[in-house]
């Protein structure tokens, strides 16, 4: 037997196992799961064969629920399957897990098990999910480290084939699926000789097939269907030795040995702490610690969770043991106990003199659980009384559940180091890490661990990298918290982030800064400053972007401070780091050129020669903190209290009481105002002499920055000297001052305004943020604080008029030059007072919801769009139900109101009524009547009792007098996949709901996999030799029902088009739908995001996207409803994708393929709009 | 700590709308890195590799 050496992550661990075991896996992708199934997918595109001898067939279906009929289906067919998911596409699947279980399939499922969405949706690790299903009948495996992911992954297919039940293997999102460890694996031919060959056979022999048919899932009764349950009991009895059997076949071929539940720690161990998952490693680090000093503790981790073994746990506690805390990692409201420890306290119940046994809760969402709360947990259990129902890791101040932490603890084994290295997404810094755990993992016999934490901005966003290396094994499954080593890759953090809150006393801080020794002391803040002293760290600088830029490297600075880190660290010899650094370096790159190479060699070289010790001046030591600059009142408590901790990453320190009054989640409107955070290195400098008023910039901007502001004369009397303005030119503004303001620090530099920006010579030029800061800052201030909208004038319909309105989506997380955004920040200026949103979970939810950031703001009215997520599959039926309670409140009103012209009160009254009932549909119209209404009705009094009531149910309900506009938004892997069903149902339904679909043709948010949208020859993943199927056409089989209002359109392709559409859409008295056509950075769009605008329009000039609208109303009239707003194509659709990596990464990688596929996909886009061009024509 | 419903904000009393310190600069982000620029509006245009590194983030470093 052969063991292979690798250097992966849990994902991948998982992932290898499977492979060999699966003939079909049938899978959705889903965070943090969908590594998984990429890796096999890839495995299978080039052609890696399973143990069968045969390349594992990946079928990517519509939702988790279809991915789990087909898991069931392809079973039953004779194949052996596996899925793998995580959260709420594990709960999708718990039907089909039910029919499996009960059906005794061999299936396995591979989870990296993530927190659920309750009040809230979290993409990070614990256990609701796989707890969820451990009444479904699948046997539950938990392994607690890569390690353990390596090994029990193999032994949950062996055990499901031989032993007839499926499996559920799972570990810790994030924590485990994404760790990078140094792991060893067995060859495939290992798996093949302990696989069950004769147990294969019989499952092919007993498989659905017509040359011996059989029927399977009949409908039962009470007369049988209970005996059925029960028969199947000796499967889960018989599956324990099973189990058993592979543990013992792994031990024999890996040397390490594993039970249903393993024991570690003293032998007479008083205090015990049962758990699963990656915090039994901590666990044993911190029973390593405290049984040197003389305790007594121990620790037994549970592998089988299901079928759960009572009597293998009893016999596994010694005898010494007198009380037990059992950690759960997920949350049962309501419940005596949360699952594995009610499992423990059923195992002990009627034994005499059993332990005292509590239970506790940890780690939810990833919350990091350290050797201290640990620690705190068994100090617990000494106490006279043990808290029951604990928690650990937050202080709870409303229950008092949590459990005090006494003091911070390193119970790292000597010799280890720690490294913390903060980077931006996309700087290199994430992947040169990877690399660097790569080249001491394999050139030191040092046991390494890399995990990786970023926030949610989907690019760009902070990534805070936690390395470890030592000589023992790595149990320290959390943040680094004792670090030797900090570096900090960007220097606008020193402002933001307690960078060194963690570094050790005397460690070594490096700064990636353009400042030199003087400038670091006008620049860093003083607390920064203060710890450097205090620590006594060792403060270095390197001006890594200037190197970078020298060498012609352009601000790809990771290979500097690449050099910069082996220096210091010194974790390798330097030599050594260095060769194998440049070695890494000529795989890397040696496909660009020897220039590129020898750039890169440089690049580490001058990292190691120009990083330089800073001597710290003695009056750091004593820096005060700067003074708050003074705001006219203070801060809104909740933007003090919960928005900037937990923007400046203090969030973990907020207490329970913090969320009281929002404990259902609520978050209120317009937080990302209050971030300014400089995203910029280059933003507009309006050059107002150029410019023309067209208010383009303004229409396209995907992050509402810049704007078009009139001033009266008295206002302009009040703005700053810097402040410039022009006469605003058209009829309708005479006498006003218009201007274009932008806000700095809210850019993010993309550049899509000064692009196109039709100006001669250009009104609008990217200047350095720098040059623009003094005075912009201050006038953006003034226009958006002083500055009003003016009601008073006659706006057009035209999209420059829409720019006047302020924009209620603002500064949002979306990429730089994101293709989202801009169409859902103009219906918030057309509808957004007024509007209520169910948004689809993907890009558009995690831009506009990440919190504390609340991109959806309210106006000077203090409205704005209301804005949920409810889940993924079910955005269009949440909104339906959103329209649903609306339309009920408004039937009521309209009941009271014809009640009331019934009576006998005064006609103004009743003509107040009649004008409500008349308009009550028209948004703006319903507005005016509902105030005249409330006018009317606000001195009412009435002996009356029915009357008076009647009143006052209508002023109660008068939130609902005006015409709500109703919008379900979402991407297409919601609108064209696992919400179609959904969309398709509501969209039969007749009622006034509009849809907007942000089409980017693939899934953005979780790393761009194929959707139903992707079109032919596009690369995605499930499609990683370009998609051979065709775009599915959403809007014209939307058509088909004949009274939905269809249109697809592209901003700044034809902006009149756009604002027609969006009008047309909401005032349809029917169900609307549009789709937008949104470039993404996943397109690797060639010109660069800068261009993202000027790519819609060049879609539509060569054919690639269509406009056009299909409005049912105009039958009425007697006219087509289709009209087909985009010209005959008049630019290259090949040189279109060919200016797309997504598309010409094709003809890189598979050439042969390539040709025939830019054709095919040529002749679909023409067979499409020919389509049109009939409809048009009719 | 309540939440009052009209406890929105507007955008009132931000300390940083002062402010002219970036506490986020993406300076060193692939979609950044100018190769070139337009000589007239000065729009940043990356070179293919940084468009391929920023593609590569958003697929597989982000990982959300």
């Amino acid at each position: 037997m052969a063991k292979v050496q690798m250097t992966v992550d849990g994902n991948t661990a998982a992932a290898y196992a499977a492979y060999a075991f699966t003939d079909v896996a049938a899978i959705y992708p889903i965070t943090p799961s969908s590594t998984m199934a990429e890796v096999v997918d890839e495995w299978a595109a080039n052609g890696r064969k399973n143990i069968f001898g045969q390349v594992v067939n990946v079928v990517e279906m519509q939702s988790e629920a279809g991915a789990s009929g087909a898991f069931h289906g392809s079973l039953q067919g004779g194949a052996l399957t596996t899925t793998f998911t995580a959260s709420q596409g594990l709960l999708l699947m718990i039907p089909n897990m039910y029919k499996t279980a009960g059906e005794q399939l061999p299936g396995v499922i591979h989870v990296s098990a993530r927190a659920l969405a309750t009040h809230a949706l979290s993409i990070f690790g614990d256990h609701q999910d796989a707890m969820a299903t451990r009444q479904t009948g699948y046997a539950m495996l938990c392994a607690g480290s890569v390690q353990e992911v390596a090994d029990l992954a193999p032994i949950a297919h062996l055990a499901a084939v031989k032993g007839r039940l499926p499996f559920l293997h799972f570990f810790d999102g994030f924590r485990t699926s994404h760790e990078v460890q140094k792991i060893e694996v067995l060859e495939y031919r290992d798996y093949a000789e302990m696989l069950d060959m004769d147990s294969v056979k019989r499952f092919r022999e007993n498989a659905l097939t017509p040359n011996h048919p059989v029927i399977r899932g009949t409908a039962q009764n009470s007369d049988i269907y209970f005996q059925g349950r029960e028969a199947a009991n000796p499967f889960y009895t018989n599956i324990i030795p099973v189990v058993e059997e592979y543990f013992g076949k792994m031990e024999k071929y890996t040397g390490r040995s594993y039970g249903l539940f393993d024991y570690y720690g003293a032998e007479d161990a008083e205090y015990l702490i049962i758990a699963m998952g990656s915090v039994t490693q901590a666990i044993e680090q911190t029973v390593d610690y405290y049984n040197s000093k003389g305790e007594k503790y121990g620790l037994i981790k549970v592998h089988l969770y299901r079928p759960f073994s009572t009597k293998h746990l009893r016999k596994l506690v010694p005898d010494s043991v007198k009380r037990i805390a059992v950690l759960d990692r997920t949350k049962e409201p309501g419940s005596a106990g949360e699952p594995l420890y009610t499992d423990v306290c059923t195992s002990f119940l009627g034994m005499e003199n059993a332990p005292v046994i509590v239970g506790g809760r940890y780690g939810l969402a990833s919350k990091d659980t350290t050797p201290a709360q640990i620690a705190a947990v068994y100090d617990n259990l000494k106490q006279d009384h043990p808290k029951n129902s604990f928690t650990i890791g937050i202080h709870d101040d409303v229950t008092n559940t949590s459990l005090e932490i006494p003091r911070e603890l390193n119970v790292e084994p000597e010799g280890t180091k720690a490294c913390q290295l903060w980077g931006l997404g996309s700087d290199g810094t994430v992947g040169a890490n990877k690399q660097a755990i790569k080249i001491i993992g394999n050139n030191s016999d040092l046991k390494v661990q890399a995990y990786f934490d970023y926030d949610s901005k989907k690019s760009g966003g902070l990534t805070v990298s936690h390395l470890r290396f030592g000589n023992e094994a790595i149990k320290s499954t959390y943040l680094v918290n004792h670090a030797d080593y900090i570096a900090c890759h960007n220097q606008s953090y020193v402002h933001k982030y307690h960078l060194l809150e963690s570094i050790k006393d005397g460690g070594i801080f490096a700064l990636n800064t353009q400042w030199n020794d003087e400038e670091l002391e006008t620049n860093l803040p003083n607390a920064l400053k203060r710890r450097i002293a205090e620590k006594h760290v060792r403060f270095y600088t390197i001006n890594a972007i200037q190197i970078a830029e020298e060498i012609g490297l352009g601000n790809r600075i990771n290979m500097v401070m690449q050099g910069a880190f082996f220096k210091l660290t010194n974790i390798l010899p330097l030599e050594v780091a260095v060769k194998e650094l440049k070695a890494a370096i000529n795989k890397m790159y040696g496909k660009k050129g020897e220039k590129v190479v020898k750039m890169n060699h440089d690049a580490v070289d001058l990292g190691i020669e120009q990083i330089h010790e800073v001597k710290i001046p003695d009056s750091w030591r004593n820096r005060k903190d700067e003074e708050e600059t003074e705001v006219n009142g203070k801060e809104p408590e909740f933007i003090r209290n919960i928005m900037r901790p937990m923007t400046e990453l203090k969030g973990g320190d907020l207490p329970v009481s913090a969320f009281s009054g929002i404990e259902d989640g609520t978050f209120p409107s317009g937080i990302t105002a209050y971030e300014k955070r400089g995203i910029a290195v280059n933003v507009p400098e309006w050059i107002e002499e150029r410019c023309i008023q067209c208010n383009q910039c303004a229409y396209i901007c995907p992050h509402a920055v810049i704007r078009p502001f009139l001033l009266d004369e008295e206002e302009l009397s009040k703005a700053p000297e810097t402040f410039v303005t022009k006469g605003a030119s058209g009829r309708a503004f005479e006498g006003l001052h218009f201007k274009i303001q932008i806000s700095p620090l809210d850019c993010t530099g993309c550049g899509n305004c000064a692009d196109i920006c039709p100006a001669k010579g250009k009104a609008l030029i990217m200047q350095p943020i720098e040059t623009q800061l003094e005075k912009e800052v201050p006038n953006w201030k003034f226009a958006v604080e002083e500055v009003s909208f003016k009601e008073n004038v006659n706006y057009g319909p035209t999209y420059k008029d829409t720019q006047f309105k302020a924009p209620l989506l603002e500064f949002s997380g979306a990429c730089a030059g994101c293709g989202e955004t801009p169409y859902i920040r103009l219906l918030t200026q057309l509808f957004g007072e007024r509007m209520m949103i169910a948004n689809a979970t993907g890009c558009s939810s995690i831009w506009a919801g990440s919190a504390p950031s609340t991109a959806y703001t309210i106006n000077r009215n203090g409205q704005g769009p209301s804005w949920a997520n409810s889940l993924f599959e079910d955005n269009a039926e949440f909104g339906y139900g959103m329209y649903l309670a609306v339309k009920q409140m408004r039937n009521k009103l309209e009941d009271d109101m014809r009640l009331l012209i019934d009576s006998n009160v005064e006609e103004k009254i009743k003509e107040a009524c009649h004008d409500w009932l008349h308009y009550k549909e028209d948004g703006k119209a319903s507005e005016e009547a509902g105030k005249k209404l409330l006018d009317v009705l606000d001195d009412f009094s009435s002996t009356d009792v029915e009357l008076a009531n009647i009143v006052n149910d209508i002023k109660e309900k008068k939130d609902y007098l005006t015409k709500r506009s109703v919008w379900l938004v979402g991407g297409d892997g919601w609108a064209y996949d696992i919400g179609y069903g959904g969309l398709d149902h509501v969209m039969a339904s007749g009622e006034d709901v509009n849809v907007l679909v942000f089409d980017t043709e693939v899934y953005s948010n979780t790393g761009g996999q194929a959707s139903k949208s992707t079109p032919t020859a596009a690369i995605a993943k499930f499609a990683a030799s370009g998609k051979k199927q065709g775009k599915k056409d959403l809007g014209r089989m939307m058509m088909t029902y004949g009274n939905v209002y269809v249109a697809q359109v592209g901003i700044n392709a034809d902006n009149t088009q756009l604002v027609k559409a969006f009008r047309e859409a909401e005032a349809h008295h029917g169900p609307s739908i549009v789709i937008a056509y949104s470039p993404c950075i996943n397109h690797g769009i060639r010109e660069g995001m800068g261009r993202s605008m000027a790519t819609i329009k060049k879609a539509v000039q060569s054919g690639y996207w269509h406009l056009y609208r299909y409005n049912p109303d105009l039958k009425e009239e007697g006219k087509n409803p289709f009209t087909l707003d985009s010209k005959e194509p008049t630019e290259s659709f090949r040189d279109f994708i060919l200016g797309q990596v997504r598309y010409s990464s094709l003809a890189k990688g598979f050439p042969e393929q390539a040709e025939e596929l830019y054709q095919q996909a040529e002749k679909n886009a023409k067979e499409r709009y020919e389509n049109y061009v009939r409809l048009a024509n009719r | 700590m309540a939440m009052k419903k009209l406890d929105n904000f507007q955008g009132r009393n931000n300390k940083r709308l002062k402010t002219t310190d970036p506490t986020n600069c993406e300076g060193t982000a692939a979609w950044q890195n100018a190769e070139r620029s337009n000589k007239v509006d000065k729009v940043n245009k990356p070179s293919i590799e940084n468009v391929v590194d920023a593609k590569d983030w958003v697929d597989n470093g982000s990982k959300l």
